[in-house]
């Protein structure tokens, strides 16, 4: 235990306080829909939790939870340096990171800084760059004896645990194939028209309209492979114990096509390689009126896994066998989980693990839009992609958002073009 | 056993019940001339790129083939074939293409399956397959046909028939998947039929590559002759790369498997070709010569087909496999793999895994040997029909296709009875005039 030599840098003192039954003192960093969400299934998920400040780019997204939890005026914090003033309270010990994905990184960094326990939603960046900086943080944390966890909630799922368990002890024998998905229709649909309505119209300026707009902006969201089916590829890294070695993808924007859909896909299917050349299949589409589709398949020698959160997870073949036990809110389950994890004195710290599954579906957007196959060595030492924003963007800035990516025009940054002929088949 | 062995079986059955009752009909007065060691009369249909290289891996299977007919949309095109041919010493004395004996116009398949060739060589563009397949074998001729055979599913079933007739005829269907005629291919597939890579648990396919020409516009073409000199950028004639290209690797899929997919799931679209400023270039310089001197409207001269479909094919045993295809810049890939419980293969020469093996015998180039292996069969009297399997293949790749543009997960049962995707227009309508064009995809198109 550390405790020695952390204590000399002060850090730890708001750590202390929360072992044992302490209350655990909550501040809210992004008080939308997933924020407020998180925050109400915080609460819920233990005795002792308190959310006592809240902090968002805007005063109308905080509304709900300052009503809610009757947080003080002098405790609510407006605009792009809000984080900040909520992380300097000295009296809070567990922050809930909500914002959209592309801030996380730096508001996570300050919250190690600042010696807090983080709840983070998925996914933790938009760009190698946001990747770097949560795994020095997450390494900062473990130094610091301090708790992170993300919301990839299947992790804390139980039919998923469960699944897990017998997928490494064999069940379904050394693994083969799998596959993953995240399709649906649409979403955000009246949202995204009046966002543009707002940014047309010039009341709102080019950030406002991209932060209000964040799910379909390229630096926030990371794209919907991004935010959303980080969720399922994170699965298969589970399975597998491993990050893929190699990703090449394709995509496009095929549908949704109107300019309030900024510049993101709406279909992605990439092909990952996880270590001794297995292969796995990863689609997402976001298109109205089409096939939904939201689960993981693992297939072994022995047999194959299938997962879903509805908890319907099973395993075929010689060890068949299928989840039926409880099925509590994963949703709440993860905070409880946290919250014990803090006061039990064996913080769990999830960073890394969460920034590799982020970095999967950066990769996998990255080689859709490039048409580009790389290896994730490369993309961490090489691709100098950084969305990550300037320290002093103001709400009123002037930002152009880049246009959607097509391939041949699309520069990933740091590619470099390699010399060979032309394959022909 | 694998549809293709079935097929060749039940020829093998049918061959001598068929000839009796075919000689009564009288239409095999040309396939008896074809058996044993006489000469067999080739026509090409189709004088393209791929036509003049599939006659003349044909003749270079047999010295005993002639070619006495050519037929082609364009007139230019047979005059130009049979011109260079004369000039080759290669084929010398093998060219008896009289005049009368050259057609062309859309309808040219009707007229050289009247001729007494005693097989065709089929090389047009993939929309016209079905019907000309059921033409020739009607008027009791062999076949080798280029894949693909349809782009629409209304053309895979007709396929599905010809074939049918053929093996009652006694008539040898073969087509250009010739990854089918590899001798390392066919040695693996024995291998993999035989269980050495255990069950079949997953696999992979691609075809994706920098593009394709587009073709502008020559002098007195009517707008339709221009689409179908431009064929591979219109859905309908081509069936999309997916189909056009990609169905060779999707073809091995299905031979690993024995036969073709339960249900496809995909998603896809056109991103690069849309914005391709060369292509856009050519789109334009076409619209405005066929619309006195106007670029309004040239978007669809553009083409509509897309350049990216990721497909996951599932096969009766529950694997699920994933097909990559399409045209961009960026990294190109081409081949397959197979996964099983006890090993993986590439598909092509060597397993991987409890039963590793490296194909150690002869190669050779699948494009001569399908005709090899053709006119062997031909002349043996055991034809070999790959009609059934070949049109399996294409509704693959259409089935993924549909799928893509759908957004729909499609069972194959639904495909092969229930859908009317027709998208050819009837041979009647087929003129000098206008072109048909349909509008791009959208991933959420109607299920027809």
């Amino acid at each position: 235990m550390t405790a020695g030599t952390l204590a000399l840098t002060g850090a730890i003192v708001p750590l202390a306080q929360a072992r044992g039954s302490d209350t655990m003192r909550v501040g809210v960093i992004g008080c939308g829909g997933r924020g407020s969400g998180a925050a109400r299934n915080c609460v819920e998920s233990s005795s002792g939790v308190e959310i006592v400040a809240l902090a968002d780019t805007f005063e109308d997204r905080l509304q709900g939870l300052k009503k809610q939890f009757k947080v003080p005026n002098d405790r609510c914090f407006v605009g792009l340096d809000a984080y900040k003033k909520l992380l300097a309270l000295d009296d809070i010990n567990l922050v809930i990171l909500g914002t959209p994905p592309g801030f996380r990184p730096k508001q996570f960094a300050e919250a190690i800084r600042r010696g807090k326990n983080v709840f983070m939603e998925k996914p933790v960046a938009t760009c190698p760059a946001g990747i770097k900086m949560i795994i020095e943080a997450s390494e900062l944390a473990s130094q610091k004896g301090l708790a992170v966890v993300a919301g990839t909630q299947r992790r804390h799922q139980q039919a998923y645990v469960e699944t897990m368990k017998h997928i490494h002890d064999g069940a379904i024998g050394d693994l083969v194939s799998a596959q993953c998905y995240w399709n649906m229709g649409a979403l955000w649909v009246d949202r995204a028209k009046t966002n543009w309505e707002n940014y047309k119209s010039g009341k709102w300026s080019d950030v406002e309209w991209q932060i209000r707009n964040w799910l379909f902006t390229k630096w926030l969201s990371g794209d919907h492979i991004c935010e959303q089916h980080v969720h399922n590829i994170d699965i298969i890294n589970w399975a597998f114990d491993a990050i893929p070695e190699q990703v090449h993808g394709q995509g496009g924007r095929q549908y949704r096509t109107e300019p309030q859909y900024g510049n993101i896909f709406d279909h992605f299917g990439i092909e990952f390689f996880y270590p001794g050349d297995v292969r796995t299949i990863s689609m997402c589409r976001q298109i109205d009126g089409t096939a939904g589709n939201v689960s993981e398949r693992v297939v072994g020698t022995k047999g194959s896994a299938y997962m879903d959160s509805s908890g319907n997870c099973k395993i075929e073949g010689e060890n068949a066998w299928a989840y039926n036990g409880p099925t509590p809110n994963p949703y709440v389950v993860e905070h409880a989980d946290l919250i014990k994890s803090i006061r039990s004195g064996n913080p769990l710290n999830e960073g890394k693990r969460i920034a590799e599954s982020t970095l999967c579906a950066i990769m996998g957007r990255e080689s859709a839009y490039s048409r580009q196959q790389f290896n994730t060595k490369w993309f961490m030492s090489r691709c100098t992609l950084d969305l990550l924003p300037p320290d002093d963007l103001k709400l009123s800035d002037s930002k152009e958002l880049p246009p959607f990516a097509i391939p041949g025009k699309y520069q990933m940054p740091g590619w470099v073009q390699p010399s060979r002929g032309r394959r022909r088949g | 056993m694998r549809a293709s062995e079935k097929d060749k079986d039940k020829s093998k059955k049918h061959t001598t019940a068929t000839v009796g009752a075919a000689a009564l009909a009288g239409s095999v007065a040309h396939v008896a001339h074809a058996r044993g060691s006489g000469k067999i009369k080739v026509g090409l249909l189709g004088c393209g790129g791929r036509g003049n290289g599939a006659l003349r891996q044909n003749l270079n299977a047999d010295p005993g083939i002639e070619v006495i007919a050519l037929a082609d949309l364009f007139e230019n095109q047979v005059r130009r074939t049979r011109e260079r041919l004369l000039k080759e010493d290669k084929y010398r004395g093998r060219v008896k293409i009289d005049d009368d004996h050259l057609f062309w116009g859309f309808d040219c398949h009707e007229k050289i399956a009247q001729c007494e060739a005693d097989l065709l060589v089929m090389a047009t563009a993939p929309a016209f397959r079905s019907r000309q397949m059921m033409a020739a074998i009607k008027a009791g001729k062999h076949i080798f046909t280029e894949k693909p055979v349809a782009t629409d599913v209304a053309g895979c079933r007709g396929v599905m028939e010809a074939s049918k007739l053929a093996r009652e005829k006694g008539l040898a269907i073969v087509c250009g998947t010739q990854r089918r005629h590899e001798f390392s291919r066919v040695e693996l597939m024995k291998r993999i039929h035989d269980g050495q890579i255990g069950e079949l648990a997953g696999g992979q396919c691609y075809w994706y590559g920098g593009g394709i020409w587009f073709r502008g516009y020559q002098e007195g073409m009517s707008e339709l002759e221009w689409q179908c000199y431009n064929w591979y950028h219109f859905n309908w004639i081509s069936g999309d790369q997916i189909c056009e290209q990609h169905i060779h690797n999707i073809d091995v899929m299905n031979w690993c498997f024995g036969g073709p997919p339960v249900k496809f799931t995909a998603v896809g679209g056109r991103g690069w070709r849309t914005f391709n400023e060369s292509q856009i270039k050519s789109a334009k310089d076409v619209c405005r010569k066929l619309n006195n001197g106007s670029e309004a409207g040239w978007e669809k001269y553009n083409g509509d087909i897309w350049d990216h479909i990721y497909a996951e094919f599932e096969y009766a045993n529950g694997a699920r496999c994933l097909s990559f295809s399409g045209h961009s810049p960026g990294k190109g890939r081409n081949g397959e793999k197979i996964v099983g419980t006890k090993g993986t293969s590439n598909c092509s020469s060597s397993i991987e895994g409890e039963n590793a093996w490296k194909y150690s015998g002869k190669h050779v180039n699948g494009m001569d040997q399908e005709h090899i292996d053709l006119v062997k069969s031909i002349r043996s009297g055991n034809v070999l029909n790959e009609g059934q399997r070949i049109a399996e293949s294409t509704l693959t790749a259409i089935g993924a296709r549909t799928a893509a543009f759908t957004g729909r997960a499609l069972s194959w049962k639904w495909l092969l009875n229930a859908s009317k995707q027709d998208l050819v227009p009837k041979q009647e309508d087929l003129g000098s005039g206008p072109g048909v064009f349909h509008s791009i995809a959208t991933g959420r198109d109607a299920l027809v």
